[in-house]
């Protein structure tokens, strides 16, 4: 299966997380927090299309907002294709963090 | 309040819109929303202010990678785009060479034709009024006569008549010799209106339109005929002789009347001048000068026209002629004395087209030969990523700027071939882009049209293959092959059968103009001297004569009205025995001395000639031609009475001889009724036939000269030579020939070139199957023959269509002719095989280079 890029996996992961409330506005913040700098817009956006396309993530649409321009809010949304991708990143994880030696550095 | 609030909490329009350009577009949408959202935020918490700023921060970050993203990647691909196509260029020399050199010809034809047409179509145009200006013509149904002249009184009546006629203005043109102190010149001059300075646009250089030709005794002469007679001295109230007879006044110069104008004036003098001498100015039937009007702006001419056709009428009941309007810009080219003629303009036009076409074709056709040997090329750049469209803009942009290059080239070629071709029109033509925005406008069309159509098949057909089948090596597939190696075999079916049409053409032109210099006239031509008669070599004309005659070189002389290369003058009323009164008789007359028809070598077919040994021949004896015989309907017309108009009534004689028919006019026109009388104050021309001596004609005519110094030292001499003037009638039938051969010859190179790439092409592709054919043992005639024999049957095709339609437009235009060659089919036959032959040269040169070659050399590459 295809190899998803580091931020391509950030953004689903994010994505999943914020279950029914993923949208851009959300997604760039929790990324944002997380990582603790500024993602730009390319940044977000760019994988978010490309997960978009591989099948992993379906978007949905919301109601118009008048703080959004009157334009509609474009929630995202896991699929199944997605959801199998974020076990395997995460088995694939736990499986390579498995018994190594400890980082020495503060856990948290 | 909540309004006001989301208005406030609107990003800047600006920054959105740029922000919206710079984004991709798979994501503008949900993004540009997500901005506006955060943007709302930061305005509820932290103020308006903040959140444009944070908002104008965005927009200044993601411009530096929109830069970078399109514009760079751009600019680096376009580089890429010129240094391909450059290489290609470089690679392939004689391709690239034949290519571009064939546009560039055609082009640069189309440029010239282009220019030509432009300056025909402009004739009088410069006027202000232009558009309002219309000349009146008269137009008599009973005897089917149409010609631009109305009588004196017409114009000013008209103008009194019709509040539609602003002004008129009465123009009678005529030769006028000027003098000044020593200097003597004859010139063509008109006697006309004042209104003539208002009406038309002259513009003035000394002195006052306005007032110019108020006086009588006034001139306005032309700023070239204010320098021969002053030099340099001020023109203005110097006195110039007309005729020897006027002392008028210089009261104003004009501006040289440019070339694209019907009028070519070089002095004007005041009409009452010729009013007062007319001998019956209030006559409304005498019909002899040219009058203008100036109609309102927005006076229809049609509907004018139709409220002043009865207008003679109206004021003569005698009169028969209705009068009509002819717009001043549409003379040149419609009217029959013109001197431009709108046929020429359509055939020389079309002409532009084909050839526009033939190059066209060509560049389309070299071009797409070549391209699909770049279908490596294009499965490259699919693969490392471009798309459709790009390759789309890559293969127009490189065939435009291959036209470009071509236009370049052409404007060159332009430039070097004007001198020709004014040369050649009598024209200044010159390309001069400033101010003249059509021109730029039509080169940009003519890139634009050659580059899109020659990309059109690479970057439509090709760009859409895929990589996959192009990289495997399935290079072209088959069947979109076979399609396009039909279109291109139409492509040069469509050249040849165009040049095969002009090689035609250009043979039926030049055999009429064989025919119509070889035709038996009826009469001698060559060795003869036409001196027009003035002065006291016309009062003592027959002492003048007899003068001549003592030297021996010259052998007769005669004196005439009009040379028989040309005689216009058509006179009604003619009266003879038995007439039928109801019946028309209308014949054409030309007054002549004793010893016209000996000095011309014409036949007498009955009767005898004039004599002096019958004194009443010079006051009642005629000779008709056989026309004119049939005309009257008599076997027998020696001896019969006949009578003919002159000023002074009736003169009342009988017919002494029958003329063999002989041609008085162009071919274009049968041989009409014509009457020969001798009055001697008629005469306008005398007619010298010289022998030539050991230098030639130059010591004849000078003595000529030195016998009307002694009669007429105060009229310049001047003389022409009788088959010089008639082949100045066929100059334009001489001109277009010539232009037609030039143009067929381009044709038909361009379409060579076509061919030849194109048989370089493919035997280049057939490369393979000619190293097979040679190891199983063909011949190297064989295998010429094979790759040339393709082509043959092509041109064979365009023969074929060619043919018939040649064969029905030339036959169109002889029928301007009433004596014409016929069409034979050796012109045919002779056209179709110089065009295989051409056609063979060109390709076997290529197949025969391919046959040669050594099939180790051809199979090596596999």
């Amino acid at each position: 299966m295809n190899l998803l890029s580091r931020s391509e996996e950030i953004v689903l992961l994010a994505i999943w997380k914020l279950q029914k409330d993923a949208y851009g506005v959300t997604i760039r913040s929790l990324v944002n927090d997380s990582t603790g700098y500024e993602w730009s817009v390319g940044a977000i956006y760019a994988p978010l299309h490309r997960l978009v396309k591989k099948g992993l993530v379906r978007t949905l649409k919301g109601e118009p907002i008048p703080a959004r321009g009157g334009r509609h809010k474009i929630f995202y949304e896991v699929t199944p294709d997605g959801k199998n991708a974020l076990h395997q990143i995460k088995r694939v994880h736990e499986a390579i963090w498995q018994d190594a030696p400890t980082l020495g550095l503060d856990e948290s | 309040m909540k309004k006001k609030n989301s208005y406030s909490s609107r990003p800047p329009k600006i920054a959105q819109f740029l922000l919206a350009k710079t984004i991709d577009k798979n994501i503008r949408y949900s993004a540009i929303g997500d901005f506006d959202e955060i943007f709302a935020s930061i305005a509820k918490q932290e103020g308006n202010i903040r959140a444009r700023l944070w908002y104008w921060t965005q927009v200044a970050k993601s411009i530096p990678s929109f830069i970078t993203d399109s514009l760079y990647w751009r600019f680096i691909m376009f580089q890429n785009y010129l240094k391909v196509a450059f290489r290609k260029m470089m690679r392939q020399k004689v391709f690239s060479f034949i290519n571009i050199a064939g546009l560039a010809i055609g082009m640069a034809i189309c440029i010239l034709i282009y220019l030509w047409v432009q300056d025909e179509l402009n004739y009088d145009k410069f006027h202000e009024n232009a558009n309002n200006i219309h000349r009146i013509v008269m137009n008599d149904q009973n005897y089917g006569v149409k010609w631009p002249v109305v009588s004196i009184p017409v114009g000013p009546a008209l103008k009194q008549d019709f509040p539609e006629v602003l002004d008129s203005v009465r123009v009678n043109d005529f030769i006028g010799l000027i003098t000044y102190e020593d200097k003597k010149f004859d010139e063509i001059g008109a006697y006309v209106d004042p209104s003539f300075l208002g009406i038309f646009s002259f513009p003035f250089v000394r002195g006052n339109a306005k007032t110019a030709l108020n006086s009588p005794l006034s001139i306005v002469i032309s700023e070239e005929m204010a320098e021969k007679l002053f030099g340099h001295e001020d023109s203005l109230g110097k006195n110039v002789k007309l005729n020897h007879d006027l002392d008028l006044t210089v009261t104003g110069v004009i501006k040289n009347i440019p070339e694209n104008s019907y009028f070519d004036l070089d002095f004007l003098a005041p009409f009452e001048i010729f009013e007062k001498r007319d001998r019956d100015p209030t006559n409304w039937g005498r019909f002899q000068l040219y009058t203008y009007i100036l109609l309102q702006d927005n006076t229809s001419f049609k509907q004018f026209e139709t409220k002043i056709a009865g207008f003679l009428q109206e004021h003569d009941v005698r009169q028969g002629p209705q009068l009509e309007l002819e717009p001043l810009t549409r003379i040149h080219l419609y009217a029959a004395d013109g001197g431009g003629d709108i046929r020429y303009i359509y055939i020389f036009s079309i002409i532009a087209v084909f050839i526009l076409a033939i190059a066209c074709i060509n560049f389309m056709n070299l071009t797409t030969a070549r391209t699909s040997t770049r279908a490596i090329e294009i499965g490259m750049r699919k693969v490392t990523g471009a798309r459709r469209k790009d390759l789309v803009k890559q293969f127009f942009g490189e065939s435009v700027l291959l036209s470009l290059i071509a236009l370049v080239f052409a404007v060159t070629l332009v430039f070097l071939l004007l001198p020709t071709l004014n040369n050649l029109t009598n024209k200044h033509l010159s390309l001069n882009p400033h101010g003249n925005w059509n021109i730029i406008l039509g080169f940009a069309g003519i890139v634009l049209f050659a580059g899109f159509l020659a990309g059109s098949y690479p970057a439509l057909f090709l760009s859409a293959l895929k990589p996959v089948n192009i990289l495997r090596g399935a290079l072209i597939p088959t069947r979109g092959g076979a399609k396009r190696a039909v279109f291109r075999r139409i492509l040069v079916v469509c050249q040849f059968a165009i040049s095969v049409f002009l090689i035609i053409s250009t043979f039926i032109i030049f055999k009429q103009l064989h025919f119509i210099q070889n035709r038996n006239l009826g009469y001698q031509k060559d060795r003869i001297i036409t001196v027009p008669l003035r002065g006291n070599a016309s009062q003592q004309y027959e002492a003048f004569k007899n003068e001549l005659l003592r030297d021996s070189r010259i052998r007769l002389a005669t004196a005439t009205s009009e040379a028989p290369v040309l005689i216009r003058k058509i006179h009604m009323g003619y009266d003879w025995e038995g007439k039928n009164p109801k019946k028309e008789s209308r014949m054409t007359e030309v007054i002549v001395d004793h010893d016209f028809i000996e000095t011309f070598n014409m036949t007498i077919v009955q009767g005898r000639d004039f004599s002096k040994d019958f004194p009443s021949d010079s006051t009642e004896a005629y000779i008709l031609n056989e026309a004119a015989v049939k005309t009257i309907g008599t076997d027998a017309p020696v001896g019969m009475h006949f009578s003919a108009p002159i000023h002074a009534g009736m003169r009342e004689g009988t017919i002494i001889g029958v003329v063999k028919d002989f041609h008085f006019q162009p071919l274009n026109n049968t041989i009409e009724p014509l009457v020969m009388f001798i009055m001697p104050e008629s005469f306008n021309y005398l007619c010298i036939r010289v022998q030539q001596d050991v230098s030639g004609f130059s010591g004849t005519i000078r003595y000529i000269e030195s016998v009307w110094n002694k009669f007429a030292p105060n009229f310049p001499f001047q003389y022409s030579f009788l088959d010089a003037t008639f082949d100045r009638l066929y100059r334009s039938e001489q001109k277009t020939g010539r232009i037609f051969g030039y143009f067929t010859f381009l044709a038909i190179f361009i379409s060579c070139l076509g061919l030849f790439g194109l048989a370089a092409q493919i035997a280049e592709q057939r490369t393979k199957e000619i190293g097979i054919r040679k190891v199983m043992g063909a011949t190297v005639v064989g295998i010429t023959l094979l790759l040339t024999r393709d082509f043959m049957k092509w041109i064979i095709v365009a023969n074929v269509i060619a043919w018939p339609t040649a064969y029905l437009a030339m036959n169109k235009w002889l029928q301007n002719y009433a004596y014409r060659t016929s069409i034979g089919i050796d012109i045919f036959v002779l056209a179709a095989v110089m065009a295989l032959l051409i056609a063979f040269l060109t390709v076997s040169f290529q197949t025969f280079r391919a046959a040669i070659a050594d099939p180790v050399d051809s199979l090596r590459y596999e």
